[in-house]
């Protein structure tokens, strides 16, 4: 198993669950007063600005280490694909819980504004999961006895 | 001009035919109620819109004249990275507008369930905007003395 596997092996049970985490917390705090909003708000943004676009490392990585090919094109294509794959999931995640959220609430309903946070953290949870998950499986697919 | 070049320029002046359709549907689900109409209509044209994408990719697999390529290695480089780069685009966009909501509102607040479906759309549209734009840019980079 490669470094990318072993990453994408932890990333499939913690980014969903760092995501879901953030989310539930984010939106409690904000709830409960318990942290101001506007400092909230701002560490909400960065976190799940980052951790959607977390994938994006490796290359960014990898033009800083010109010595060292520790993330060669095979491995770029795989990310990307999972990338591509994930953000398709994502986007009929989103779909499906607006889709959800109009039917049962009717358009003349309301609904709290903690909804909103809550989609977007399941949307990078699902994100999370779908991405690593891409991974694995297309690692898995290639050579069988590769080593780090 | 290349054909990928001006379905970009179609894609990039094609946002009002996503616009609308969407538009209409959460117009007449609030003025008429709820039905299945509406409800089909937003959900085929947001599916549509986001995953539209796809089309080439499916157009060249089941070309006819396997020896006319008309989407070749280049093309499909170039549309991938407009989609990675439009994605990307996307998650920011849905960050940033749960967060305003979230700010405008405050935590206690509620909102009405049409800003789901409306976020959406705007979602659509930015990604459609981002997509044709990073194609055109692309291409734009690449052999100018090319012959179109």
């Amino acid at each position: 198993m490669n470094k990318a596997q072993e990453g994408a092996l932890i990333c499939v049970i913690l980014m969903p669950v760092a995501a879901l985490v953030c989310g539930a917390l984010g939106v409690g705090l904000a709830y409960v007063k318990a942290v101001p909003l506007p400092r909230l708000l701002l560490e909400f943004t960065f976190v799940f600005a980052l951790l959607g676009c977390a994938w994006l490392i490796p290359f960014l990585l990898r033009r800083t280490r010109k010595s060292k090919i520790s993330f060669d094109e095979r491995d770029q294509l795989i990310i990307k694909k999972a990338a591509l794959t994930a953000y398709v999931v994502l986007w009929l995640y989103f779909v499906t819980a607006c889709v959800i959220a109009w039917w049962i609430v009717g358009p003349h309903g309301s609904i709290s504004v903690n909804v909103m946070p809550l989609t977007l953290a399941g949307g990078l949870a699902i994100f999370g999961f779908v991405h690593n998950i891409a991974v694995l499986i297309q690692y898995g697919r290639g050579a069988r006895g590769e080593e780090s | 001009m290349k054909s990928q070049k001006e379905e970009a320029w179609i894609g990039l002046l094609g946002v009002p035919c996503l616009l609308i359709p969407s538009g209409v549907a959460v117009f007449i689900a609030y003025d008429k109620g709820m039905s299945f109409a509406p409800l089909l209509m937003f959900t085929g044209t947001v599916i549509w819109g986001g995953l539209f994408w796809l089309f080439p990719f499916i157009q060249d697999r089941f070309r006819k004249d396997k020896k006319k390529i008309c989407f070749d290695e280049r093309d499909q480089l170039i549309h991938k990275k407009a989609v990675m780069a439009s994605y990307v685009a996307l998650w920011l966009y849905f960050v940033a507008a749960c967060v305003t909501t979230w700010r405008i509102v405050g935590p206690n607040g509620s909102i009405s369930v049409n800003v789901m479906p409306l976020t959406l759309v705007g979602g659509l549209v930015l990604f459609t905007f981002v997509q044709g734009l990073a194609s055109l840019i692309q291409y734009g980079r690449g052999a100018k003395d090319g012959a179109e």
